[in-house]
C-alpha cells in the first residue's frame, strides 16, 4: 500500500463554497441582476462546484490510483478536537471504496444539479436550493472521505441537516416543514447508537482513526475488541456494531427508523432523487463496507443485519404494491432496495453491496428523475391514478423510466441483475453464524426466501407503475393534458445519461461464471479487494466474507450461481408479466378483483402497516405526556409547590404568627419578657454543668480540663449558694455538695463566708471593709 | 452576720412587687415608679454580693444605676407628660403604637 | 505583576460612573457611552487571548497586593485555561448585550446600561479572582445588577422573579461563606497560625473527610443553585421569562457558566476526596436534569421559558463533565460552557428580536416567519443547531469530549458509566426534538397571524450584534484548536493536582485536623494507584473485562463509606 499526500479537502471545499456564495448572495443576485442572469450565476456556480469536484476526483483517481497497485490519497487537514489523548484530526483519506463513492456522489450530483436547472426554473428561492444542494454535496464528501469515525459522523449529520432542510424546503407547507422535523429526529435517534459505539470503540482502541481500529481488528478473534466482553456477555465488537447499525438503520431507512424516508418525498423531486435515493440513504451501507473489519468481528450483528436488510426489504416492497403517489412507491421501493444492500453487508459480501449501491444509484436517481419530469409535466400532481399515456407526450422520459425499471426488476443485461444476483447469490452460499442459535442454513435460507419474494414484489411494483403512469390512456383532466409541460433537453441529458448507466453499469461486476463466454474481470471487486482484504482473512467462526471458490474462475459451485441467475430473472419477468397484464391499460378490474380478495392486507399495505400511528401511539405521545407531567407535577408542583413555595410560605405563615404577638401592648410584652426570664432561670437551673460552672474546655495538649474563666464560678469563688422559697430550691450555685449528692437531704441556707481570697492589696481603703 | 439568703429575699421580694407593678396597673406614673422599684431591688443584690467578696464592683455599679435611674425617672416623666399632653391620659393600654 | 486584568476590573466601573453622571434624558448616549466603554474593554481583554503561554496549565497575569493582611486577604487576580475564554465571552457578550438593547430599553436608559457595566465587572471579578473572600465578593456583586435588571426592566412579572433569583442565590452563597471561612480557620490551624483567604495557598490544604464533605456540598450548594442543577433549577425559567433580552443573554451567557466555573475552580479541587465520592451524586443530578430539561423543555408554550429549559438539559452535560475528573471532561466543560454561552445566547437574543416586535413569546403567536424573515431564520437556525450539537458547529466538540471523558474515564461507580452517558445521549434525542419543534412552530408552515405579514427583517444593527456570535459558533466548531489548546493544559493539571490530593486525603483519611499536602506528598508517588487501591478500578475496559457481570458490578474492595478509616493508613492524630 502506496500512501501520498494529496490536496483532497479541495472535493469537498468546493462545493462548499458554492454553498455559502448561493446562500449569502443568492437572493441579491437574483434581486439586483434580474431574475433571469441572476438564476443563471446561481446555478452555473453550483454546477461549476459540483463538475469541479468529479473533475478533482476523477483525475485524483486515474492519475494516482487506477493502475498503480492500491494506492491511498491522505490529507492531514488539521488537527480539529484535541484534549489529553484524544486527538480527532480533520483528516481525508481517498482510497478504493471512498474513491467509488464520491465518483458517485459527484457524478450523479453533478446530474442531478442539472436537472434540476429546468425542474427549479421558476422557484423564487432558487439560490437557496442551489445552496443546500451543494452543501449537501460537501457534507456527503465529507462523510465517505472521513479518515476517522468522528469526521464521518461530521458528514453523516451534515447530510441530515441539509436533508432536513431540503425536505422541508416549501417550509409555508406545514406537513412539509413537518416532514423534514421527522427525518432529522429519526436520524438523531440513529446518531444516538452511532455515538455510544464510536464511544466504546474508542475505549478500547484508544482512537477512532479507521487504520488504527483495522489494526486493532487484525488480529480476528485474538483481538481485544473480541475477548472484552460487556453487559450480556456481548463482546465489544458485537455491541459496537450493533449500536453503529443503529446508526444505519436511521440514515438508510431500514426497520425500525424507515418511516421517514417516504415521508422525505415532501422535498423537491431532484433532491428525493440525489439525497433520498443515490447518495445520502447508502451513507449506512458505506459505513459497514467501510469498517467491514470491525462488523466481521461481531457474527451476531451480521446476522441482526441480514435479517433487518431482508425483512425491510420485503416489507417495503409489499407497500410499494399499493401506493398510488409516484414517489412514494419509488420511495418504498429505495428502502427495499437498501434492504437488499444490508442483506449483502450482513453476509459479508461487501463487495456485492457496494455494487448493488452503484447501479441502484444509477437507476433510481433515473427513476426519481423521471418521476419529476412526470410530476412537473402534470402541474404538480403525484397521483398516478390520474396519469397515464404519457408516453405519447414524453417519449424520453418514458424510454428512460423504461430502462430504469427493467434494471431495478433484474432483467438481463441491465444493471440491477448482476448487482441484485450477486446479493442473493451471496445469501444463498455464504454463512452468517450463530445468531440467536439459528444455524447457518436457517437464516441464509430465511434471508434468501425474503430476498427472492421482495424482488419479485419489486419487479410487479416497478411495472405498475410505469404502465400506470406512461401506458393506457391518460386519466386525469383536459386542461392538463392540453397544457402539458413540454420535456426540456437539460431535465432529459441527464436521465439519458443516467439511464445509459443503468444498462451497462452491470459491466462493474461481471460475474466470474459468464467468462466463458465473454472474458472480463469484476471490476468493481478487484479494485475494492484491499478495502476488505482484513476481514477476508478472518477464519473460523467469524469467516463471513466472500468463499474463495467465487474468486476463481471454473469453480465448482457454476451451476448454483447459474440457476441463481435463472431464478432472479424467472421472477424478474414474472412481476413484469403479471404486472402488465392487469396495469397495461390503465387500472384494470381485475386488479380491483385482487384487492377486494386480499381485503385486509391489501389494507394494511395501503395505510403502511400503521407504522407511523404505532410510533405515535407508542412514541411521540409518551414522550409528551411525560413532559407535561414532569412540568405540571415535578416542576410547578413538587419543586415550586412544595419546595420553594412550601419553604416561602411557612415562613410567611410564621411571621403572621409572630405578628399577631406584636400588638404593641407594653405589658403584654414585659409578659413574655418575665416568661423568657424564667425558662432561661429553669434551664440554668436544670443544668447542673452550667449552675456548677462546670464548663470543660480542652488545654494545649488536648486533655479537656475545666475552664476557670466561664460561668458563675468565679463570681461564687468556691462559695455555694441554694435560693429557695417555699421549700422549692429556686436557685443552687456553687461546687456539689458531697454530702448531699446521695440524696435530697434538707437545704441549709448558704452563709456570707469570707472568701479564700485575700482582700486585694491595692484597696485597703475599702468603703465595706470587713464586716 | 446576716446570710447573703436574706438579703436575696429581701431582693426577691422588691423585684416581684416592682413587676407585679409593671405589669397589672395600667397608670403610666405607678409603672414608672414600680420600675424604680426593681431597680432598687437589682442594686441591693449587687451590694450584698459586693459586700461579700469585699470588692467594690457592685457597690461602683449600684451607684451607676442609681443614676441611671434617675435619668431614667426623668426623661420618663417628661415622656408621660407629653403622652398625657397628646392623649389627656396615662392609661398605658391606650399606647399601641409600638405595634406599627 | 501584570495590571491588564485589574483595568479589566476597573474600566466598567468608570464606565458605570461616567454614565451615571450623564444626563438623564440622553438615553441613546448612555447606550453610546456604556458600548464605547463595552468595546474598549473587550479590545483590552483581546492580549489576554494572544498573549497566553500555551502549554501553560498554571495562571497568567497574575496580580497579588495585599488588601486586608491581618487576615491575609489579598487583592490576588490571575486567568487560566478555565477562565480565559469565559472572561472573553463575557467582555464580547456585554457591549453586545448593551447595543441589542439599544431600542429595548428606553426606560430608565442610563441607569440600565451602568447597571450592566457593573455586572461585567462583577462577572469578570468572580471569574478571575485568586483570592475567595475577594471572589465572593464579586459574586455577591454580581447579584445585585442581575437583580435590578430583572426586577426594573423585566416583563409582567419581574419582580416576583427577581426575588426568586435573589433568594435562592443567597442560600447558597451563605452555605459557600461559612465554608470559606472554615477554611480559612483550618489552613489557620495546619500551618501554625497563619491566616490566608488566598486560593493558591489554600489549595496546599489537606482536610479530614468530614469537613471535607461538609465544605464540598456547602460550595457545590451555592454552584448548583447557580448552574442550576436539577432540582433548584426552578429560578431559572422564571428569571429567563421574565428577565430583559440583554439580561436573559448575559444570565444565560456567563452567569451560569460561573456555577460550573466555581465547581472547576474551587469545590473539586479544594475538597479531592468528598469531590471523588460527590462525583457520583452530581453526575446523576446532571443526567437527570439532561432528560428531565429536555422533556419540559418539549412542552413549553413560551418560547424564551423553552430556551430556560433547554439551559437546564444543556448545563448538566457540563456538569456531567467535570464530574468525569477526566482531562477530556474538564476541557469538554469548560468548552460547552463557551458553546452554551454562545448558542443559548443568540437564541435568547432572537427571541428578543421577536418580542420586540411582536410584544409577546408564545410560540403559537408566531409560525412561518421564515419567509418574512429570511436573514433572522438563518441566523436562528444556526444558533439552533449549534444548541443541539451538530458536529462542525460548537455544541459538537464540547459534548464530545465530556461524553468521551464520561464514558471512559469514570469516576463514577454509584451508577456505571456507561449507563450515565447513554441516558445523556438520549438527551440529545431530545435535544433535537424540541428546538426543531420551536424552529418549525417560529418559522415554517404559513403565515396565520396577519400581525406577522409585515415583520421587518433583522435591521443592520441587530445583524451587527449577531453576527460576532453566529460566527463564532461556525469557527469554534470548526477550528477549535485555537481554543482548546489554551484551556487543555489546565485541565491536564487540574487532573493530576486532583488526583494528587486525593490521594493525599485518603493517606490523611483518619487524622480530624488538617494539614497541607507537602506532609503527605512524598506518599502519594502514584495517586492513580492508591485511588484504585481504595475505590477500584473504575475504568471501563477493566470494569467490562469482567465477563457477563451485572450492571452495577462493584469491584470486590467496595469503597469505605466517607471518612472511615481503612487499615495501612495513617496513625490516628487525635483519639475518638
Amino acid at each position: 500500500m502506496n500512501e501520498t499526500e494529496f490536496n483532497l479537502h479541495f472535493i469537498p471545499l468546493f462545493p462548499l463554497l458554492g454553498a455559502v456564495f448561493n446562500l449569502l448572495f443568492g437572493r441579491l443576485l437574483m434581486r439586483s441582476l434580474g431574475d433571469r442572469l441572476g438564476r443563471e450565476i446561481i446555478h452555473l456556480v453550483a454546477i461549476g462546484a459540483v463538475a469541479f469536484s468529479c473533475f478533482f476526483t476523477t483525475q485524483a483517481l486515474f492519475s494516482t490510483m487506477v493502475g498503480h497497485g492500491y494506492v491511498r490519497l491522505i490529507d492531514t487537514v488539521y488537527p480539529w478536537i484535541m484534549s489529553g489523548d484524544v486527538s480527532i484530526g480533520f483528516d481525508l483519506v481517498l482510497d478504493h471504496l471512498s474513491g467509488v463513492m464520491c465518483l458517485v456522489i459527484t457524478g450523479v450530483g453533478l446530474l442531478i444539479h442539472i436537472f434540476s436547472v429546468g425542474y427549479m426554473a421558476h422557484d423564487p428561492d432558487y439560490g437557496r436550493y442551489f445552496g443546500y444542494l451543494n452543501l449537501f454535496c460537501a457534507a456527503m464528501l465529507i462523510l465517505v472521505l472521513g479518515k476517522n469515525l468522528v469526521l464521518t459522523f461530521v458528514g453523516w449529520e451534515g447530510v441530515g441537516v441539509c436533508s432536513y432542510l431540503l425536505i422541508g424546503f416549501w417550509f409555508t407547507d406545514d406537513a412539509k416543514a413537518t416532514a423534514g422535523r421527522k427525518a432529522f429526529i429519526m436520524n438523531r435517534i440513529g446518531d444516538f447508537g452511532f455515538i455510544l459505539g464510536m464511544l466504546l470503540i474508542y475505549n478500547v482502541v484508544g482512537s477512532l482513526d479507521f487504520d488504527a481500529i483495522e489494526r486493532a481488528c487484525a488480529s480476528g478473534e485474538s483481538s481485544l475488541l473480541v475477548t472484552t466482553t460487556t453487559y450480556g456477555g456481548f463482546t465489544i465488537a458485537t455491541l459496537a456494531t450493533l449500536l453503529l447499525f443503529l446508526g444505519c438503520t436511521g440514515k438508510s431507512a431500514q426497520i425500525p427508523l424507515f418511516t421517514w424516508l417516504p415521508d422525505a418525498m415532501a422535498g423537491p423531486t431532484p433532491v428525493s432523487a440525489l439525497i433520498h435515493a443515490a447518495t445520502m440513504v447508502t451513507a449506512g451501507v458505506y459505513l459497514i463496507v467501510r469498517m467491514n473489519f470491525l462488523f466481521a468481528l461481531a457474527p451476531v450483528t451480521m446476522g441482526v443485519i441480514a435479517i433487518v436488510g431482508g425483512v425491510t426489504a420485503l416489507f417495503a416492497a409489499t407497500i410499494g404494491i399499493t401506493q398510488n403517489d409516484i414517489k412514494k412507491v419509488l420511495a418504498y421501493s429505495t428502502v427495499s432496495q437498501l434492504g437488499f444492500m444490508f442483506m449483502a453487508a450482513g453476509m459479508g459480501a461487501w463487495v456485492a453491496a457496494i455494487f448493488h449501491l452503484v447501479t441502484h444509484a444509477f437507476f433510481k436517481a433515473c427513476l426519481f428523475l423521471g418521476s419529476g419530469a412526470v410530476i412537473e409535466a402534470c402541474h404538480h400532481n403525484q397521483d398516478i391514478r390520474t396519469m397515464g399515456g404519457l408516453k405519447e407526450k414524453m417519449p424520453v422520459t418514458a424510454g428512460t423510466f423504461f430502462v430504469s425499471c427493467l434494471a431495478i426488476a433484474g432483467i438481463f443485461p441491465f444493471a440491477g441483475f448482476f448487482s441484485k444476483d450477486e446479493i442473493l447469490l451471496h445469501v444463498q452460499v455464504n454463512s452468517a453464524n450463530g445468531l440467536f442459535g439459528v444455524g447457518d442454513a436457517g437464516v441464509n435460507t430465511l434471508v434468501y426466501a425474503l430476498g427472492i419474494v421482495a424482488a419479485l414484489c419489486t419487479s410487479f411494483y416497478m411495472f405498475r407503475l410505469y404502465y400506470l403512469t406512461f401506458g393506457g390512456k391518460f386519466r386525469g383532466d383536459h386542461h392538463t393534458w392540453h397544457h402539458h409541460v413540454r420535456e426540456q433537453w437539460i431535465m432529459s441529458l441527464p436521465l439519458v445519461i443516467l439511464a445509459g448507466l443503468a444498462t451497462v453499469g452491470g459491466l462493474l461486476g461481471w460475474p466470474h461464471v459468464f467468462h466463458g463466454a465473454i472474458h472480463m474481470p469484476h471490476v468493481l471487486e478487484e479494485w475494492l479487494e484491499p478495502i476488505v482484504a482484513t476481514s477476508s482473512h478472518f477464519a473460523g467462526n467469524l469467516d463471513v466474507g466472500v468463499r474463495p471458490e467465487f474468486l476463481h474462475e471454473g469453480h465448482v459451485a457454476a451451476g448454483k450461481e447459474l440457476t441463481g441467475m435463472a431464478i432472479g430473472l424467472a421472477i424478474g419477468i414474472a412481476g413484469w408479466v403479471f404486472a402488465r397484464s392487469l396495469y397495461l391499460g390503465g387500472p384494470s378490474a381485475q386488479a380491483e378483483g385482487y384487492a377486494k380478495r386480499l381485503g385486509p392486507a391489501y389494507k394494511a399495505s395501503l395505510a403502511k402497516y400503521w407504522v407511523d400511528e404505532i410510533y405515535d401511539f407508542l412514541i411521540v405521545r409518551p414522550v409528551r405526556v411525560i413532559g407535561s407531567l414532569l412540568y405540571q407535577v415535578a416542576d410547578m408542583l413538587l419543586v415550586d409547590g412544595v419546595g420553594v413555595q412550601g419553604v416561602s410560605g411557612s415562613v410567611g405563615l410564621l411571621g403572621r404568627v409572630v405578628k399577631g404577638l406584636h400588638n404593641g401592648n407594653v405589658r403584654r410584652y414585659l409578659v413574655a419578657l418575665l416568661f423568657g426570664f424564667a425558662v432561661l432561670l429553669g434551664v440554668i437551673y436544670l443544668n447542673p454543668s452550667i449552675s456548677r460552672g462546670d464548663i470543660m474546655q480542652k488545654d494545649a495538649s488536648g486533655e479537656r480540663v475545666l475552664d476557670p474563666d466561664i460561668g458563675l464560678r468565679r463570681t461564687l469563688g468556691e462559695q455555694k449558694v441554694k435560693v429557695e422559697l417555699f421549700g422549692i430550691p429556686l436557685l443552687r450555685l456553687g461546687p456539689e455538695d458531697d454530702a448531699n449528692a446521695g440524696g435530697p437531704g434538707p437545704m441549709r441556707p448558704g452563709e456570707i463566708a469570707r472568701p479564700n481570697l485575700p482582700p486585694p492589696a491595692g484597696s485597703p481603703d475599702a468603703p465595706g471593709g470587713q464586716p | 452576720m446576716i446570710p447573703i439568703t436574706h438579703f436575696l429575699y429581701l431582693a426577691f421580694g422588691l423585684f416581684v412587687i416592682g413587676l407585679l407593678g409593671v405589669l397589672l396597673r395600667r397608670n403610666v406614673l405607678i409603672v414608672l415608679m414600680s420600675v424604680e422599684l426593681m431597680l432598687n431591688a437589682a442594686n441591693i443584690v449587687l451590694v450584698a454580693f459586693s459586700r461579700m467578696h469585699a470588692n467594690l464592683d457592685g457597690q461602683v455599679l449600684a451607684m451607676f444605676t442609681i443614676a441611671v435611674a434617675a435619668a431614667e425617672a426623668a426623661v420618663g416623666l417628661a415622656i408621660v407628660v407629653s403622652i398625657f399632653r397628646s392623649r389627656t391620659g396615662t392609661d398605658i393600654d391606650d399606647l399601641s403604637l409600638l405595634r406599627d | 505583576m501584570n495590571h491588564l486584568l485589574t483595568a479589566l476590573l476597573v474600566l466598567p466601573i468608570v464606565g458605570a460612573l461616567v454614565v451615571a453622571t450623564l444626563p438623564k434624558a440622553e438615553t441613546k448616549l448612555a447606550h453610546g457611552v456604556g458600548i464605547a466603554f463595552g468595546v474598549l474593554e473587550f479590545l483590552i481583554s483581546i492580549p489576554l487571548a494572544t498573549g497566553f503561554e500555551l502549554g501553560n496549565g498554571g495562571m497568567q497575569f497574575e496580580t497579588n497586593i495585599p488588601w486586608i493582611s491581618e487576615f491575609g486577604i489579598n487583592y490576588h487576580v490571575g486567568i487560566d485555561g478555565f477562565s480565559l475564554w469565559i472572561v472573553l465571552l463575557t467582555t464580547l457578550l456585554t457591549p453586545l448585550c448593551i447595543w441589542g438593547a439599544w431600542n429595548s430599553i428606553e426606560k430608565r436608559g442610563a441607569e440600565f446600561v451602568a447597571a450592566m457595566l457593573v455586572l461585567e465587572t462583577g462577572m469578570l471579578g468572580a471569574l478571575v479572582a485568586l483570592d475567595l473572600i475577594l471572589f465572593f465578593t464579586f459574586w455577591e456583586l454580581m447579584l445585585v445588577p442581575m437583580y435590578l435588571i430583572i426586577g426594573v426592566w423585566g416583563s409582567e412579572q419581574r419582580v416576583a422573579a427577581a426575588i426568586k433569583f435573589f433568594i435562592y442565590t443567597m442560600v447558597g452563597s451563605a452555605l459557600m461563606l461559612a465554608a470559606i471561612i472554615y477554611l480559612a480557620v483550618a489552613h489557620w490551624q495546619a500551618t501554625g497560625g497563619v491566616w490566608t483567604f488566598d486560593l493558591m495557598l489554600l489549595d496546599d490544604l489537606v482536610l479530614p473527610p468530614q469537613a471535607q464533605a461538609l465544605c464540598f456540598w456547602a460550595f457545590v450548594a451555592s454552584f448548583a443553585i447557580k448552574v442550576p442543577l436539577f432540582p433548584v433549577h426552578t429560578w431559572l425559567p422564571d428569571a429567563h421569562t421574565q428577565a430583559p433580552t440583554p439580561g436573559s443573554v448575559i444570565l444565560a451567557g456567563v452567569l451560569l457558566k460561573l456555577g460550573t466555573y466555581g465547581m472547576l475552580r474551587f469545590a473539586f479541587p479544594l475538597f479531592p476526596l468528598a469531590a471523588g465520592e460527590g462525583a457520583q451524586i452530581l453526575a446523576l443530578l446532571a443526567i437527570i436534569g439532561i432528560i428531565y430539561g429536555a422533556l419540559v423543555a418539549y412542552v413549553q408554550t413560551d418560547a424564551k421559558r423553552l430556551v430556560a429549559y433547554s439551559s437546564v438539559s444543556h448545563m448538566g452535560f457540563i456538569v456531567l463533565g467535570i464530574a468525569s475528573v477526566s482531562t477530556q471532561g474538564f476541557t469538554g466543560a469548560t468548552y460547552q460552557s463557551l458553546a452554551h454561552g454562545l448558542t443559548t445566547g443568540a437564541l435568547f437574543m432572537s427571541i428578543g428580536i421577536l418580542y420586540e416586535r411582536r410584544h409577546t413569546r408564545l410560540i403559537s403567536e408566531f409560525g412561518g416567519l421564515a419567509k418574512v424573515m429570511p436573514w433572522f431564520t438563518a441566523f436562528f437556525m444556526i444558533a439552533m443547531l449549534g444548541s443541539a450539537g451538530l458536529p462542525s458547529l460548537v455544541g459538537f466538540v464540547g459534548e464530545f469530549l465530556i461524553v468521551v471523558g464520561a464514558f471512559t474515564e469514570g469516576g463514577l461507580t454509584l451508577v456505571q458509566a456507561p449507563v450515565l452517558v447513554t441516558i445523556a445521549a438520549v438527551g440529545v434525542i431530545l435535544g433535537a426534538v424540541y428546538l426543531l419543534f420551536l424552529f418549525q412552530r417560529l418559522m415554517f408552515g404559513p403565515i396565520t397571524n396577519p400581525k406577522n405579514e409585515g415583520l421587518k427583517d433583522l435591521s443592520l444593527r441587530e445583524t451587527f450584534v449577531f453576527l460576532p456570535v453566529i460566527l463564532l459558533i461556525i469557527v469554534m466548531g470548526v477550528y477549535p484548536k485555537p481554543f482548546l489548546e489554551r484551556i487543555d493544559p489546565t485541565s491536564q493539571a487540574a487532573v493530576a493536582r486532583f488526583q494528587l490530593k486525593r490521594c493525599a486525603s485518603i493517606k490523611h483519611s483518619l487524622a480530624e485536623v488538617p494539614t497541607t499536602l507537602d506532609t503527605l506528598v512524598e506518599r502519594c508517588a502514584e495517586p492513580e494507584k492508591v485511588i484504585g487501591e481504595t475505590y477500584g478500578d473504575q475504568r471501563l475496559s477493566t470494569v467490562m473485562a469482567t465477563p457477563a457481570e451485572p450492571a452495577q458490578a462493584e469491584p470486590p474492595d467496595a469503597p469505605p463509606p466517607e471518612g472511615q478509616p481503612k487499615p495501612g493508613d495513617d496513625a490516628p492524630k487525635g483519639a475518638h
